[in-house]
């Protein structure tokens, strides 16, 4: 295996180790002021409050990077696209100052309904012309490249054609967007419809990864939940390792959104990432130490 | 066995509402028009059913969750069981057409107000307006708030015929139990006040990012709801004094007290003469 670090495709920062924002640390991040580098948060958590998370938030975004992650765009929907949840999309993304806009590669509803959660789509051709149409359509609105990450799955559709990195890489290749690479994400998916994770990760394009996402997970036996709940398991890492093997590493972020714990674990849990992602360039010939800066 | 070319190529609009029938299925009833086979592959371990049926709890479990953390008093009156029925009911009559969770629930009271078929319902509703009250306010737009110097400020010419704007958070409730007193002691984990019917006015409200509840008397509520209604405060004072049970004096004493105490509580945004802020 030979490393081949490649450039990211967009003119977007590395922005170091990050962590989901989340209610229960907002006392602690605006109190104690913790040493991480950015912070990712809930877009549509933010969009039609002016209460206290909006607060919390215009104090936190003078102080650390904020990236949009947003789970209800529905890119894959056959529904119209809400052009007024895309302005409220891009008012928030103004007021933060965020350097990115991502949500998931998957629909939430269909007839003007919204489940809530993050539906897969068959890989097929018809999918691909119709997602490829619809990111060109957000990012001309936006005016910016999105960001769409690999979802979790349980269920693979007979009607698929391809394979979800295939769907992916061509999907950012056609749509000229940018990808969210959930290294957990992979491996659940991997274990639910039993394909190698590996051959997953490499068949991502580095070039398009703007960041990265770990989490933890729930093993049910049968099947395991993307729950956000744990640490990430060390078969993850090693994804993680490959990952980075290949872009030189990016942006990583930390989710954390069952049984959350004080905020000192989450934190601690991506600079892990941080550790591990040293020890990859330490690997690579020419890599630079710099890759790894920001985090105190 | 190997799908036929019809259900190899089913178009991804008939799949999305295919799949999202399925999931929804188990709660809103309805027949499958198809079986899941036809569209999902079995994994190692699980039929294509059984993977299906994944999104299916996962849904319920997420939108059920969300309305009793909006509502912890209502389920925790209603009981489990009977909280699982009535959420069941609403997400048939009321299903999310927003991109946020946040507001999933706003139409609960109301629907409790219609023919559900639960026990205490009337009080359930009443709870219910009170909850939905906390999520509003909590969600409002920021209002500026007159302190009450600034109120004092306010030359007595305007008064008369001036008009109160109150702040964004602001919502007033009349109601038929004691929802306030059960709300608390719902969410502190104390013993429940009588759950008989009572009349009760309540003010919800914003004050430094946290979500306050202010008992009302019956003429407090009406002025408030009179100012609210975009009344002058001379008439606003009128409609009060009709359920005022004390002398003109003894009203015009209380009427000081409850604005200064309005005015603490930061319930007004801005005071108008013919049209034109004051203040």
């Amino acid at each position: 295996m030979t490393p081949a670090t490649k450039k990211l495709r967009f003119d977007l920062p590395n922005l170091g180790f990050g962590v989901g924002l989340r209610t229960v640390h907002f006392g602690h991040v605006l109190e104690k002021k913790p040493k991480v580098d950015w912070f990712e948060i809930v877009s549509e958590n933010f969009m039609d409050t002016g209460g206290r998370p909006m607060w919390v938030l215009d104090q936190v975004a003078e102080r650390y990077p904020i990236v949009l992650h947003g789970v209800s765009l529905s890119i894959g929907s056959v529904d119209a696209l809400d052009f007024e949840y895309l302005k409220k999309l891009d008012k928030l993304a103004r007021r933060v100052e965020a350097p990115w806009i991502s949500d998931h590669l998957c629909w939430c509803g269909v007839a003007g309904r919204n489940l809530h959660d993050l539906l897969p789509l068959p890989y097929s051709e018809e999918s691909l012309a119709h997602c490829v149409e619809r990111v060109k359509q957000v990012q001309d609105f936006l005016g910016r490249p999105l960001v769409l990450e690999n979802p979790s799955s349980y269920v693979e559709f007979k009607s698929s054609s391809m394979s979800e990195w295939e769907f992916l890489a061509r999907l950012a290749e056609e749509a000229d967007c940018g990808l969210l690479l959930d290294v957990n994400n992979v491996y659940v998916s991997s274990f639910n419809h039993s394909f190698d994770p590996f051959e997953y990760i490499d068949g991502i394009p580095p070039e398009r990864v703007v960041y990265y996402h770990l989490a933890g997970h729930t093993n049910h036996g049968t099947h395991i939940l993307d729950s956000h709940s744990d640490h990430a398991i060390e078969a993850v890492w090693k994804l993680y390792e490959r990952a980075c093997e290949l872009s030189g590493g990016r942006s990583t972020l930390y989710e954390w959104d069952e049984n959350i714990p004080a905020f000192a674990v989450v934190h601690a849990e991506v600079l892990k990432a941080k550790k591990r992602l040293e020890k990859v360039l330490r690997k690579i010939p020419g890599a630079k130490r710099r890759d790894v800066a920001h985090v105190g | 066995m190997s799908p036929t070319s019809a259900e190899k190529k089913l178009p991804l609009p008939r799949l999305e509402r295919w799949f999202q029938g399925e999931i929804v299925r188990p709660h809103e009833g309805g027949r499958a028009s198809l079986p899941a086979k036809s569209a999902v592959l079995p994994s190692r371990h699980l039929s294509p059913q059984e993977r299906v049926e994944i999104y299916s709890r996962m849904y319920f479990a997420r939108l059920h969750d969300a309305l009793r953390d909006d509502y912890p008093a209502v389920a925790k009156l209603a009981g489990p069981e009977a909280f699982g029925r009535l959420v069941r009911a609403y997400l048939r009559r009321h299903p999310s057409r927003h991109y946020s969770l946040n507001i999933l629930g706003r139409k609960l009271p109301g629907f409790l107000d219609g023919p559900v078929r639960i026990p205490r319902r009337a009080l359930l509703a009443d709870v219910a307006r009170v909850e939905c009250a906390m999520s509003e306010a909590f969600d409002a737009q920021a209002s500026p708030a007159l302190t009450p110097a600034e109120m004092a400020l306010i030359p007595p010419s305007t008064w008369e015929k001036g008009r109160i704007r109150l702040t964004e958070s602001l919502r007033l409730l009349a109601l038929g139990h004691r929802a306030n007193a059960i709300v608390s002691a719902c969410r502190q984990d104390k013993p429940l006040p009588p759950l008989g019917r009572a009349k009760t006015w309540v003010a919800v409200y914003r004050k430094e990012w946290t979500v306050w509840r202010m008992d009302l008397t019956e003429p407090m509520h009406a002025v408030l709801g009179s100012l609210h209604h975009g009344r002058s405060l001379g008439q606003a004072l009128a409609t009060g004094a009709r359920t005022f049970d004390g002398s003109p004096g003894e009203m015009q004493a209380e009427v000081h007290r409850w604005f200064r105490q309005w005015a603490t509580e930061g319930m007004f945004a801005v005071v108008e003469a013919r049209g034109r802020p004051v203040l």
